[in-house]
């Protein structure tokens, strides 16, 4: 075995250990049996066939945002926009219900998904616009678009699209059947879970095994070996930030027509912010985010199970990924460090 | 319109502009310090949170704001050590250690805030009392705003000051330009990146808890 290989095994152990001991901390903390608390978590989260599917309900958005942080990472870009671009994704998917909500599902089906895809593909393009032919700074610019997403939603909600029926309550009108995205293996979880999968499997063959991924390999090592060799840096920013939205639009129009069922606040709780963090434990793999989202959908689902059950604010959730995301930086920096001063 | 009237609407509307930009001034100056060292953060929204939500806290309980702002501030300066001990003690991207930050900030913040909503804290009194009202263009300005206001501009233009004008503040621009330059030269880097950090920290907190304290007086719900 090498050096680097032990390294991470080491990195990847201390990781898990170091998130159980801060995890075991934090719950002590707030007056908690941690160990007993622990199991209870991993119960809601696997422990019968409702818990994991509320896990896989989580882990479709977490996982489709984890990938449109992956794409553009290959291309050395760091997006944080993906709970805009589901936010928007939502948005214009809703237009095409709230347009012709009496329309046959199978013109309607399609129409809001590709309407959905297409609003995140938009929001995130004007980033990658915005980098491509000004050089604007990405993470930044994705961060402050979130909160125009966001906001743009309640606009329609409280404005133009509030349901008359609805007793002043902040929503659209309840999507019809035809527009309901259909479940998946009896449960609760949608579709999307099947497209996000499926996606991570072909762009993980892409960018590992066609051209595309040594445009994009070249160009995040050397931009200039890479124009040299006719690889045009500005159409592949273009390109990856629009598939990357796409995927998270995508996850926000299932979101709003499978589970909530109407576009309202709060159609997404962090989680495209999750799905940064588990692009980023992945390594930016797009494999390896499958596991690590259903684990971290999970670790949601069982925060949510035990505000229900146990009176424990889910908001417990929220530190614990917090805690999870910050020993796994930890745990990988200092076995970058180790690795650096052995090589 | 009387030119009475005119003053008196532009005074409001430069009160108004003041009240709302006092934090944002605040945790401005610090992150941009932080960057001046060649560290971004990302979780000063985090760190804000967490300040807004124990400021608010401890000035309910102890009923004194000047409290309240030292105790959000001190919140924000703890969080912003994860920030430290993440990208200089382990080499952690900074972007990513930004964002666990911001993650742990939110979550502290609505777990513990929970216990504070709908208590009620006074603020700062003013900067003139309510009859000053009628002075021309600056009545509603000395009556809206709190000493706060006077406290952020001073404190950009101290922090501007300092870090052209004095040798510890050209230490801190040559650790943002060069770190190597900076260790020929003999200086720190990573204790000087550690305290950039560090008062980026202590400023959002700060401002967060002005947000909550002074500005909306109001939980860190809303």
């Amino acid at each position: 075995m090498n050096p680097s290989t032990s390294t991470k095994i080491i990195a990847v152990l201390g990781g898990v250990a170091a998130f159980l001991g801060t995890a075991a901390i934090f719950l002590a903390a707030i007056g908690r049996p941690p160990f007993a608390t622990l199991m209870q978590m991993a119960l809601y989260a696997f422990g019968d066939s409702y818990s994991l599917s509320e896990s896989l309900v989580k882990a479709t958005p977490i996982l489709l945002c984890a990938l449109s942080v992956i794409l553009p990472a290959r291309l050395g870009l760091i997006t944080v926009g993906a709970e805009g671009q589901l936010y928007f994704g939502a948005l214009t998917g809703t237009a095409v219900v709230v347009s012709y909500p009496a329309a046959p599902m199978i013109v309607l089906m399609p129409a809001m998904l590709v309407a959905g895809a297409a609003g995140g593909a938009f929001w995130s393009g004007v980033a990658g616009l915005l980098r491509a032919r000004s050089n604007v700074n990405e993470t930044i610019s994705t961060l402050l678009m979130n909160y125009v997403a966001v906001l743009l939603v309640s606009y329609v909600i409280y404005g133009a699209w509030k349901d008359p029926t609805s007793l002043g309550w902040p929503a659209t009108i309840p999507f019809p059947k035809a527009a309901t995205v259909p479940s998946v293996f009896g449960t609760r979880a949608h579709a999307g879970l099947v497209v996000g999968i499926i996606a991570a499997v072909i762009l993980h063959i892409a960018v590992t095994y066609a051209r595309w991924g040594l445009a994009l390999r070249v160009l995040a090592g050397n931009r200039k070996v890479a124009s040299m060799a006719g690889f045009d840096f500005n159409r592949q920013t273009l390109l990856v930030m629009a598939i990357g939205g796409a995927l998270a639009g995508f996850a926000g129009i299932c979101e709003t027509s499978a589970i909530q069922g109407r576009l309202q606040a709060g159609i997404s709780v962090g989680y495209g912010l999750t799905g940064f963090l588990v692009a980023w434990l992945s390594g930016q793999h797009f494999l390896r985010a499958i596991p690590i989202a259903v684990l971290v959908g999970g670790l949601i689902a069982a925060g949510d199970a035990l505000q229900l059950y146990a009176k424990v604010p889910s908001a417990s959730a929220t530190i614990m990924q917090g805690l999870l995301f910050a020993v796994a930086l930890g745990a990988s920096g200092l076995a970058g460090k180790r690795t650096t001063r052995h090589g | 319109m009387a030119e009475t009237e005119v003053l008196a609407v532009a005074g409001s509307w430069v009160a108004a502009m003041l009240r709302s930009s006092t934090p944002l001034m605040l945790v401005t100056t610090g992150e941009t310090l932080t960057q001046r060292v060649g560290i971004v953060n990302l979780g000063i929204e985090g760190q804000m949170l967490c300040g807004a939500c124990v400021g608010f806290a401890v000035a309910a309980q102890t009923g004194s704001p000047v409290l309240g702002f030292a105790a959000g501030a001190a919140a924000g300066l703890l969080l912003s050590l994860v920030h430290v001990a993440l990208c200089l003690g382990c080499d952690a991207n900074q972007i990513g250690s930004g964002i666990a930050v911001f993650t742990l900030g939110l979550g502290f913040s609505s777990y513990f805030g929970r216990g504070v909503v709908g208590g009620k804290v006074a603020g700062l009194a003013p900067l003139a009392a309510s009859d000053a009202a009628g002075i021309p263009f600056a009545g509603p300005i000395l009556t809206q705003l709190t000493p706060m206001a006077p406290f952020a501009i001073v404190t950009v233009l101290i922090a501007g000051l300092w870090l052209y004008r004095t040798r510890t503040g050209l230490n801190w621009r040559i650790v943002g330009e060069s770190f190597q330059t900076a260790r020929a030269l003999g200086i720190r880097p990573l204790v000087v990146q550690a305290q950039g950090i560090l008062v980026g920290g202590l400023m959002s907190g700060f401002a967060g808890a002005i947000l909550s304290v002074d500005y909306t007086k109001l939980g860190p719900m809303s």
